[in-house]
């Protein structure tokens, strides 16, 4: 359940040994032809100290390939603004051309709390 | 009660002649016993005739001074005695101080000398000096000396000669001199005090000791022979140890002197002997000090502890500290502004921390500034993703923490990065005990030359009257003078009030602009446009001192930031140049503590830069206030010129920095990650 005025809180349980959890936003963006960056700002807080790793998931032929941008978000009990973006043409991960993009938040492997009070994609 | 001088003599007939001249014209000694160590024209009785009975043994081969004062000591018929040297002289004082130990009770009376390296001016070296005040032992008539005052006053030189000794205690207690050539009083003076229970102290003037540095005297041989003394300095610390312990205060000041002697003895030591001097040295420390003295001198004073490491040959296993010690990693630009960098605090640390150079294999990896962190590299970060190794900032300075630190109140603060936010241990003036000090501040223990300067210039300062104050401050050449860097971007007002934390840099550069009126200086690289403190190539503050020493009426000694228990060297540097301080301090700020009287500084906290140049502008000097500087000078003086001080706020860091760090560590940051 979220609160009123936050995008999102997850609070989540986790019983067992994983490899990863990840939050996946679907992102439109297929061809990156022409365009210089993509990025994105978000805001939040954690109750205790909370690192996500952020990364932009492209569909391939053979599968998919993940480009990681450069910083982690590291959400506390204070709200925090996070903004990251990656320089397009110049990531061996990130194909011009792609049959779905993701961004990817992997989120920590075990029970924790996080609220996203904002979360926004920008390209240019 | 009665007295015998006793006098050993190598060689030296002309010297004693004038020893005895000198004892018939005092007429205070019944006897005088000449014991002749083995020199090539024996000594012989002229017949001249003496107030006192004088009486003449001879050792055919020379022995040493010890086995000659033992021999007097075992001839002595009287109450007590003084044993002298032929190459001294007495001194007339010696007259009233006898008159003044009449049918008094004491084990021994140690009294003052003229040392010949002092000139026609005579007194005391200035050790010797400085430990009798210390001791708090200023008068002439005879005082008893208490428990605190006698490590003190043993520490002073071992000399024979400076002491009546009662000839009873002596022979009770089974004292006497070592049979060795040199360094024979070290026994007689350290079991002395150990001993005994009943001392008495005089700053009557009793002898004139003559140093003839390169003269064929004993004291001055550079054989092999002084390292006999080794025997009995071993013996000697045996006995303290089992008449007090290990830490006991007269077997830590045996072991303070004995590093000194040693520094002596190096320097004394003809080259091709030093080997042997050393193996002598390492000897001693393997046998006395190695383990639990060693553990106990690094409790209490853990700069004797580094003193005492420096004459080890080789590190030996049985020294090192028994504490596990903690691995860190010093890192960033500002490293070496920290406690453990500097190298007049970081052997403090030796038994507590070893500094690693691969942050990898550190327990923790400590930074100073927050710009360093920031500044971290990706192979850093990514080690950090994977293994959190314990970041801490180990801030000296309240203006980085204020300026570019986002939360300088928090003992954990998150510092953002180019590769994502870390979460960070916060040990500074706002978040940690360790600078709260005891009588020094931190910055002071930096580096050595402030207690170097301080003891000098305070010692000179708290001999000035009231009235050469007034005639100082009339000659000044400036009426106030500011020196410090011109910062005036007005992001640096900020404050704290919780932790009454406030930023001075553009506050204080406003008041110097707003100072117009005459005899204002604003001096340095930001103002003047002279060359920095950071290019010149000298002692920064000794240039500092020697521009503003009786220069000023007023110096700006205001901090960059206000922080109660911030306060570095300008305040002291104000009044160490004869100038009064113009500081900020609120009523919480520590720099109360020293107890100063008010009016001998002018403080402007929570006056606008307006209203503090108004009272700068106006400021003149009341009817009492000479009375009130010349106090501070001289409390000023009490604090910077007793070593104690210095020792014991090192010793409080050496304690208390491994416990902040330990804490730090005892309570990780976790953070809960991807895999």
């Amino acid at each position: 359940m979220s609160d009123a005025g936050t995008l999102l809180k997850l609070d989540a349980k986790v019983r067992s040994d994983g490899d990863w959890m990840g939050l996946h936003i679907h992102l439109p963006v297929g061809d990156l032809q022409g365009q210089m960056t993509l990025g994105f700002a978000c805001k939040g807080s954690a109750p205790s100290y909370t690192m996500v790793s952020p990364c932009i998931r492209s569909g391939t032929d053979e599968g998919f390939r993940d480009c990681f941008f450069e910083k982690h978000i590291l959400f506390h009990d204070e709200s925090t603004t996070h903004i990251d973006a990656l320089a397009i043409g110049h990531q061996d991960d990130l194909p011009l051309f792609a049959k779905w993009r993701q961004i990817v938040l992997f989120l920590p492997v075990e029970s924790f709390e996080l609220t996203l009070e904002d979360f926004r994609v920008f390209l240019a | 009660m009665n007295l015998t001088l006793a006098i050993p003599c190598h060689n030296d007939a002309d010297g004693l002649m004038h020893v005895l001249s000198q004892a018939a014209e005092y007429g205070i000694f019944e006897a005088v016993i000449v014991v002749d160590d083995g020199s090539d024209t024996p000594v012989t009785d002229t017949g001249e005739t003496y107030p006192f009975e004088l009486s003449i043994h001879r050792h055919e081969t020379a022995l040493g001074p010890g086995v000659a004062r033992n021999k007097a000591l075992e001839c002595v018929k009287t109450s007590h005695v003084l044993f002298f040297d032929s190459d001294d002289l007495l001194s007339p004082e010696l007259i009233d101080l006898w008159k003044s130990l009449k049918e008094q009770d004491f084990d021994f009376c140690i009294f003052h000398h003229n040392d010949s390296r002092n000139g026609p001016a005579g007194g005391l070296t200035s050790e010797d000096a400085s430990l009798w005040h210390r001791a708090g032992l200023l008068g002439k008539t005879p005082s008893p000396v208490t428990p605190e005052a006698l490590p003190i006053l043993a520490e002073t030189a071992n000399y024979p000669w400076n002491k009546i000794y009662n000839v009873g205690f002596l022979r009770q207690n089974k004292l006497g001199c070592s049979s060795v050539f040199m360094h024979e009083d070290v026994e007689l003076h350290w079991l002395g005090f150990s001993k005994a229970t009943r001392i008495l102290a005089s700053t009557y003037v009793g002898a004139t000791h003559f140093i003839a540095e390169d003269a064929d005297r004993l004291t001055n041989l550079r054989s092999i022979k002084r390292y006999e003394a080794f025997a009995p300095m071993r013996e000697v610390h045996q006995d303290l140890v089992a008449a007090g312990g290990f830490d006991d205060p007269l077997t830590l000041a045996y072991l303070r002197f004995l590093d000194r002697l040693w520094n002596w003895m190096e320097e004394a030591s003809a080259p091709q002997h030093m080997e042997l001097f050393r193996a002598h040295k390492d000897l001693f420390f393997t046998d006395r000090i190695a383990g639990q003295q060693f553990e106990a001198v690094q409790e209490k004073d853990p700069v004797l502890a580094q003193c005492l490491n420096s004459h080890k040959r080789l590190r030996s296993p049985e020294v090192h500290s028994p504490r596990a010690r903690l691995r860190v990693h010093l890192s960033g630009e500002h490293a070496k502004r920290t406690p453990l960098s500097y190298p007049d605090l970081s052997s403090l640390f030796e038994g507590s921390f070893t500094l690693v150079s691969d942050p990898y294999s550190a327990d923790a990896t400590i930074f100073a500034h927050t710009l360093d962190i920031k500044a971290i590299d990706p192979e850093f970060i990514a080690h950090w993703r994977a293994y959190q190794q314990p970041i801490i900032l180990l801030s000296e300075e309240p203006f980085w923490d204020t300026i570019w630190g986002n939360r300088p109140m928090e003992p954990v603060t998150t510092v953002t990065t180019g590769y994502g936010g870390l979460p960070v241990h916060q040990i500074s003036h706002q978040t940690s005990g360790i600078f709260q000090f005891d009588k020094i501040p931190y910055y002071l223990l930096t580096n050595s030359r402030f207690e170097r300067a301080y003891s000098a210039m305070f010692k000179r300062n708290a001999a000035l009257s009231e009235d050469d104050w007034r005639k100082a401050f009339e000659q000044r050449a400036a009426a106030l003078t500011f020196m410090f860097e011109r910062r005036p971007e007005a992001y640096h007002s900020v404050s704290w009030p919780d932790g009454d934390l406030i930023g001075l840099c553009s506050w204080r550069t406003e008041l110097a602009e707003t100072c117009t009126f005459d005899g204002v200086e604003r001096r340095g690289h930001s103002w003047d446009g002279s060359p920095s403190r950071l290019d010149l190539n000298k002692d920064w503050h000794e240039d500092k001192l020697q521009t503003l020493d009786g220069h000023a009426r007023m110096i700006g000694a205001l901090e960059n930031t206000h922080q109660p228990q911030y306060i570095t060297e300008k305040f002291f540097d104000a009044f160490a140049c004869g100038g009064v301080p113009v500081y900020f301090a609120s009523e919480s700020h520590r720099i109360h503590n020293f107890g100063l009287p008010e009016e001998s500084w002018i403080n402007l906290y929570g006056l606008s830069p307006d209203q503090a140049a108004s009272v700068l502008a106006e400021y003149q000097v009341s009817p009492t206030f000479f009375e009130a500087y010349r106090e501070a000078q001289i409390k000023l003086a009490d604090l910077f010129c007793n070593p104690d001080n210095w020792r014991a706020e090192r010793a409080r860091w050496a304690k208390e920095l491994p416990i902040a760090i330990g804490n730090a560590l005892k309570s990780p940051i976790r953070v809960k990650r991807p895999r």
